[in-house]
């Protein structure tokens, strides 16, 4: 009888007991895959909203937690559109850009996406000047200007970096790129949202942010298409660093004080204490695995040897070596693990690519290294756990066992 | 003869009971009200706004305009706030006061673009044109006074809010360079790049009406050297030249700008 039938053999001897270590490291496999896969992309999300925001503060309504804002964007919580412009006439210094923003779900093609209306800069720059003659004393080095004194035609896609756009009609309409891929749209087409048509005029490059799954049109349509009246879920302020740490936050909360408003690295800070927690918990569900899946393999192990000493014996009779014992076992743990591994790793991937964007707000793309990570553990796992009863098998005098039968 | 008597004594008896049912409370909405039905008589369409602010143009003077939507205690207060400084300021001044809900006054609403301002609102209006301050929701007397400016900013601000680039040339026959710097903003706007949105305003130091401009653009009014400032819309300090200064110099400040693309975070150009 060759190897490979022995240990496959040995496999099925104790279905039951198989099946439950099996599920045991395939379960922990997936949790830990799943929660690691996630996480990675919701710091690489983190960072690159940190670094497209900038210095920004945001404008919330008093309800809204920053993880509300920060998991969906979406709540249905609002403020006044006033405020944008109490903020653009206000002699608060370091402001440099305001970015009012409304959200409503839209279906597209049979599946919702969100429909965010965006202020453009045409509507509410030149209201900065009704600040008086105090806009003078402004310091050099920090603020918005419009020095383009030959109108250049606008290149929309950069709103996803500027977060701000000079123009856009009221039916001018900017996608993201996972809407423009489902729905196969293109610049120049015409897209109906909300019963009305409108035209495409960009297709923003893909950022790996909720802004991937956005369709931007103007927030004055938005708001009448919606029938949510002169209101807005949130107002972004791209501030000028230095400003911002001298008190530009102060400000704003003294101007609009009946709104929440906070930094963006408050924002992040609470993101990364979410990330932060996502990784301790990985790690305990990695311990839970290391216990009960390698517990789990050592008393399956053990009780196998236990129970089959006779056969053992006897085919340590008929001349086999302890080595060959040895490897039957050792290969049953590394099958186990190894199915395990790749198991856990393929239910975690899938788990996180679709629960991901659900879950954290981010879109998340299946991580091959992981797949390296969980097999490695799960088979150091069975390796480690069924090392010494196989050493145990392996060491058995025949002649003992077949005295004890 | 006995008839006309009788009618006038009608007229009396009504104007004197409405003036004693009338309460504070209603003071704006009667006052808004008589206005209107009294340009309604005139014209339907035509907007009593837009006519005060040709008005006040004409006539050299300031226009204040108070913008209303729903005649609340906010709206009361502010209006009794607004309607006692502008009696004081009667001379130089003109007021109005604009109710939102108002059809007629529908283009002088969008010529502001206020229909989503926070209200009330008071918008103070030089005699060029330019909107020197604006006062969202609640103020006092002397906030309001603040709507006056000199007539340098005005010009300045009338600029901007054309979206016009402005270099002000502060100098006189004392300073130093004052040729040299003169002739470098004629240059800058000589160039076909910038000639349509170029604004040349000299202000001379020793004016005192300009001081509080100069000290809020940090210039000393004593200055021996002429100074060369360069304003971009919608009203921000984008350069500032002490002496010589040449049209490169200037061009290369105007197209860095302050912050180029707005954005001060990282891979902006804030000053870190």
């Amino acid at each position: 009888m060759r190897l490979r039938t022995l240990v496959w053999r040995e496999l099925f001897e104790r279905k039951s007991q198989m099946l439950t270590c099996f599920l045991a490291i395939l379960l922990g496999i997936t949790t830990v895959v799943a929660i690691k896969n996630v996480t990675y992309y919701s710091e690489k999300a983190v960072a690159r909203e940190m670094d497209s925001l900038g210095a920004n503060v945001l404008v919330l309504p008093k309800s809204v937690t920053l993880q509300d804002y920060y998991s969906a964007d979406m709540h249905d919580d609002v403020i006044p559109e006033e405020y944008v412009m109490r903020l653009t006439m206000s002699d608060i210094q370091g402001v440099d850009n305001l970015s009012p923003k409304l959200h409503v779900p839209v279906e597209v093609g049979g599946k919702t996406f969100a429909l965010t209306g965006i202020l453009p800069k045409s509507e509410f720059q030149a209201k900065a000047a009704w600040a008086g003659a105090g806009i003078f004393s402004r310091p050099i080095g920090c603020g918005a200007v419009d020095v383009g004194v030959e109108p250049e035609p606008e290149d929309k896609k950069t709103l996803v970096r500027k977060r701000v756009i000079k123009d856009l009609g009221s039916h001018e309409i900017l996608i993201g790129s996972d809407v423009a891929a489902f729905q196969g749209i293109a610049e120049g087409d015409s897209l109906t949202l909300l019963g009305e048509p409108f035209s495409v005029v960009a297709v923003l490059p893909e950022t790996g942010t909720v802004d991937d799954s956005r369709v931007f049109g103007h927030l004055h349509t938005v708001q009448r298409l919606s029938g949510k009246g002169d209101v807005v879920n949130c107002i972004e302020v791209v501030g000028c660093c230095k400003e911002i740490a001298a008190g530009l936050v102060d400000g704003v909360n003294k101007l609009l004080p009946d709104a929440k408003v906070v930094t963006v690295k408050q924002v992040v800070a609470t993101q990364q204490n979410v990330n932060g927690m996502m990784e301790r918990l990985s790690v305990i569900f990695l311990v839970i695995i290391v216990v009960v899946g390698g517990a789990g393999i050592a008393n399956y192990m053990y009780a196998n040897v236990f129970e089959r000493r006779r056969e053992i014996g006897t085919l340590m009779a008929l001349g086999a070596e302890s080595g060959l014992v040895l490897r039957i076992f050792l290969l049953k743990a590394l099958l186990l693990g190894l199915v395990g591994g790749i198991g856990g790793y393929a239910i975690g991937t899938i788990l996180a690519v679709t629960l991901g964007p659900k879950l954290a707000g981010v879109p998340v793309l299946p991580m091959p290294v992981l797949a390296l990570w969980g097999v490695g553990i799960s088979v150091g796992i069975a390796l480690v756990a069924s090392y010494f009863p196989a050493r145990r098998a392996a060491r058995l005098d025949p002649v003992a066992t077949f005295q004890e039968v | 003869m006995s008839g006309r008597r009788l009618t006038l004594a009608v007229l009396t008896t009504i104007a004197l009971g409405g003036l004693l049912m009338a309460t504070p409370r209603r003071a704006l909405a009667q006052t808004v009200a008589r206005r209107t039905a009294s340009t309604e008589n005139k014209s339907l369409n035509e907007s009593k706004g837009l006519a005060a602010i040709d008005a006040a143009a004409r006539n050299g003077k300031y226009l204040f305009v108070y913008f209303w939507k729903a005649n609340d205690k906010q709206s009361q207060a502010m209006y009794g706030v607004f309607q006692s400084a502008m009696k004081k300021w009667v001379e130089s001044t003109d007021s109005i006061a604009i109710n939102m809900g108002a059809p007629s006054e529908k283009p002088v609403v969008d010529k502001f673009g206020v229909s989503r301002a926070p209200m009330p609102l008071v918008l103070a209006l030089a005699p060029n044109g330019a909107i020197t301050k604006g006062f969202p929701i609640k103020f006092d007397e002397n906030q309001l006074r603040e709507g006056f400016v000199s007539p340098c900013t005005a010009k300045c601000l009338k600029c901007l809010q054309d979206r016009k680039l402005v270099l002000l040339c502060v100098q006189n026959e004392k300073t130093e360079f004052t040729q040299v710097a003169m002739t470098a903003a004629e240059d800058f706007k000589a160039d076909a790049r910038y000639a349509k949105a170029t604004e040349i305003v000299a202000l001379d130091p020793e004016d005192r009406a300009e001081t509080a401009f100069l000290q809020d653009l940090k210039i000393d009014p004593r200055t021996s050297q002429a100074v060369t400032v360069v304003l971009a819309p919608p009203g921000q300090p984008v350069a500032s030249f002490v002496g010589a200064v040449t049209k490169d110099q200037i061009v290369a400040k105007v197209q860095a700008g302050p912050c180029a693309g707005g954005q001060c975070g990282p891979g902006g150009c804030c000053p870190k």
